[in-house]
């Protein structure tokens, strides 16, 4: 089953290493991962598809969740998200298969980048099922290259707040006190998660 | 407020003493010695030089497990480094709070393959809580807060802080009072959810046959008397694993003992006929559980656990409750209505007594020295009062059936990880952290030979720790396995030793050795009366097994019962 996990993560070296040693240890290969900076400064948001099973999936959700650099860990399915990835191919261009590819690259939302009488260059930003039908469309006129990033997702019914909220640093009592209250997470989702036992956040 | 400035390497001391730590165990290297060098300056804190870092992160460890307070150990870069994983493992895998500092080759030439090089964060990742590699002088101190916080919070465990040469010698302001940690919040369970205490009483109060499974997390959390007013109130019968013994005194009529692959017959039935088992700070290793698939199929769970990983991970909990036992406990018992279970007790009662008559201790002696003999022996001499440390093997499973522990924190073992040559550290650790405490050391033949160089740690220090090696001959266990399983094809189990008594006088130890039962108490209490440490070898019957036994794999019913042979009463299986 693929899986899809969302993690905040601080913004420290060694982190990623900390979390796919989680997923190799149970056996599980990642099938893409992007990480890239977030509305938060010091704050990481990685999103990582793995094609596991469901106990060992989560498994793996209690296990990153234990770990002190990451401050939350969601699993989302399908249905939940936004998913978008970025691709990028280079194909096999004629001046006969050219009016053709034109024509497919605007079904699929696709944009010339280059263009020379041997090959054509495009991109196209859409959800990763988009982008393997327009490399199957593209697949008889010759593929020289294509690569794609990993998916990034946006729960699509996010909780009541609006915002995202800042993780908090903990205020460590003995320690020079310090401004930031705990936050007060929305009770119900809170209890909810305490349900499942999987949340640590 | 003026700040002082000073070394990375006073830093770290100054750090250490307020962190009220008193003892670090450690070795010294090229890539501490700056560390070495300052440690003059901090006259509160007693440095043990052990023999090996293997011995530093296990002394730390039995530091640790005696008290509850985080135990150090310091070891160079490199070998000294990969020296302690061992014990790192350990730690990690029986939840225990221990901070390891290790010393790096300047910062210039980390990742040039450097002497003594080693990428130990790299290489302890998986077996630490959390790890750090400092370079910079003026990130220590942040970094040591933060691994304390870290090793005790929630399931403690061990951290790991790797500091490069030119970072301790570097120098920067420091004001203890002004290091604010930077960590996320680590207490991340609160208060119990009230439906939850609600429906975990509601399935208390109405099952017939419930057992409670208490484990370490009862001592984690002193939550013992807590445990005990839920038992009593409710009138149902305790298990104990391995590391939570003591969590409720053995001879407590609500006492069942030690479950799991050698737990007593009657323990491992009750738990697969219950209803209802109410697992407390436990995390239902394969040890206990034995086949999962057939385990106490008819039973409800109820799963609370401060490490929510835990829950679901191997068995399903119906009513799981992530929190502190000692806060969860006082909010569940209130909802308990008071009742006896007198059929229910007769019923185990009646099993326990069945199984007396297969007792070892009441066969007649033989003239031949068993181990369960030694062990019930010592406990009877100790009064029960001893602290004692256990290595791994079938030592570690006699003494956990025939030491009958009355106190929380009067066993340490390695439990999870099954680190043989664990006793001999961690006893001289946990004699550091309990200097009154009458510390003995149960080990076998072949686990001893594993740390024995901690021999010298001991007698350098000057402390008293007493040893009982329970020699026979063999790589018991591993023996025992290839007795019953492998068809008696005894490979590489059979040990030519030395005269242990003679290695230890070399050390100027005071050795015994032991070949007839009328001979154990007597010998023991000459031991206890000795000042100084004292060996004992007990040449015990060689091809000896620990029953009875849930082979791996089995369902937890499916034991292998001590032979009928050995008691002529014993009629039935």
């Amino acid at each position: 089953m693929m899986m899809t996990y969302l993690l905040d993560v601080a913004n420290h070296t060694g982190v990623v290493t900390r979390i796919s040693l989680i997923f190799r240890r149970h056996g599980a290969n990642l099938q893409s991962l992007s990480t890239a900076k977030t509305e938060h400064p010091g704050i990481v948001r990685i999103v990582i598809t793995s094609e596991i099973e469901r106990r060992p999936a989560e498994r793996i959700k209690g296990q990153l969740a234990k770990l002190v650099d990451i401050f939350k860990v969601d699993m989302i399915s399908h249905e939940e998200g936004t998913f978008r990835a970025f691709g990028m191919m280079k194909i096999a261009c004629t001046l006969q298969t050219r009016p053709q590819i034109l024509q497919l690259l605007e079904i699929f939302n696709g944009r010339v980048l280059e263009l020379t009488t041997e090959w054509i260059l495009v991109e196209m930003t859409g959800t990763p099922e988009q982008l393997e039908g327009l490399l199957t469309v593209l697949q008889p006129y010759g593929i020289l290259e294509a690569v794609e990033t990993g998916p990034i997702v946006i729960r699509r019914n996010s909780p009541r707040h609006a915002a995202r909220q800042q993780p908090m640093w903990e205020v460590v009592p003995g320690a020079l006190a310090s401004a930031n209250p705990t936050s007060g997470a929305d009770s119900n989702s809170t209890q909810e998660m305490k349900r499942n036992g999987t949340n640590l956040l | 407020m003026s700040k002082v400035k000073l070394t990375g390497a006073e830093i770290v001391w100054k750090c250490l003493e307020r962190e009220g730590v008193e003892t670090v165990f450690g070795y010294p290297g090229g890539c501490v010695l700056p560390m070495y060098d300052a440690l003059q300056h901090t006259p509160s804190i007693h440095h043990v030089l052990v023999r090996h870092e293997q011995g530093a992160a296990h002394m730390a460890d039995g530091y640790a497990r005696a008290t509850g307070k985080v135990g150090v150990a310091l070891a160079t870069s490199g070998p000294g480094a990969t020296n302690l994983v061992t014990g790192i493992a350990t730690a990690m895998l029986d939840s225990s709070p221990i901070v390891c500092i290790t010393g790096n080759v300047p910062s210039k030439l980390i990742g040039t393959d450097a002497f003594q090089e080693v990428d130990i964060t790299g290489i302890t990742m998986p077996i630490t809580k959390h790890n750090y590699m400092v370079t910079d002088v003026g990130d220590i101190a942040r970094t040591l807060r933060e691994a304390f916080i870290i090793a005790k919070a929630g399931r403690p465990g061990p951290v790991l802080i790797d500091i490069t040469k030119d970072a301790q010698i570097a120098s920067c302001e420091f004001e203890w009072e002004f290091i604010q940690p930077h960590l996320r919040k680590l207490e991340t369970w609160g208060e119990p959810d009230p439906v939850h205490i609600e429906e975990a009483a509601a399935l208390i109060n109405k099952a017939k046959r419930p057992v409670i499974l208490a484990g370490h997390g009862i001592m984690q959390s002193g939550a013992m008397e807590d445990l005990r007013a839920l038992a009593e109130t409710s009138d149902i019968p305790v298990a104990l694993t391995l590391l939570g013994l003591g969590a409720l005194p053995h001879f407590h009529p609500l006492s069942l003992g030690m479950m799991g692959m050698h737990g007593e017959a009657w323990v491992n039935h009750a738990i697969q006929e219950a209803d209802l088992l109410i697992a407390l700070g436990m995390r239902f290793d394969d040890r206990v559980t034995g086949k999962l698939d057939s385990y106490a199929q008819s039973a409800k769970k109820i799963h609370v656990e401060i490490d929510a990983s835990e829950i679901h991970k191997n068995v399903p909990a119906d009513v799981a409750i992530v929190g502190d036992l000692k806060q969860v406990l006082p909010k569940l018992i209130p909802h308990i209505t008071p009742q006896k279970r007198t059929e229910y007790w007769a019923e185990i009662n009646g099993a326990k007594g069945a199984v007396a008559v297969r007792d070892i201790r009441n066969m007649p002696d033989t003239g031949h020295l068993y181990a369960a003999h030694v062990i019930n022996d010592l406990w009877r001499e100790t009064k029960g009062k001893a602290l004692i440390v256990t290595d791994v093997g079938q030592h570690q499973m006699w003494e956990a059936q025939y030491y009958h522990h009355s106190d929380p924190r009067s066993l340490i073992t390695s439990g999870g990880l099954g680190t043989m040559g664990f006793a001999l550290p961690a006893a001289i650790g946990a004699k550091f952290a309990r200097p009154d405490a009458d510390v003995w050391v149960i080990v076998g033949d072949g686990g001893f030979q594993m740390t024995m160089a901690e021999l010298a740690t001991m007698v350098q220090e000057g402390i008293k720790v007493n040893i009982a090696i329970i020699n026979n001959g063999y790589l018991g266990m591993v023996r025992q396995w290839q007795e019953f399983f492998y068809e008696r094809n005894y490979a590489a189990t059979p040990l030519v030793n030395p005269d242990f008594t003679k290695i230890a006088e070399a050390y100027g130890i005071l050795t015994f050795a032991v070949t007839h039962r009328d001979e154990v108490a007597s010998t023991v209490r000459k031991a206890r009366e000795h000042e100084g440490p004292v060996l004992i070898d007990f040449r015990v019957e060689q091809e000896d097994s620990v029953y009875p036994m849930v082979p791996a794999g089995k369902a937890l019913h499916e034991m292998i019962r001590r032979p009928s042979a050995i008691v002529e009463t014993a009629k039935d299986e």
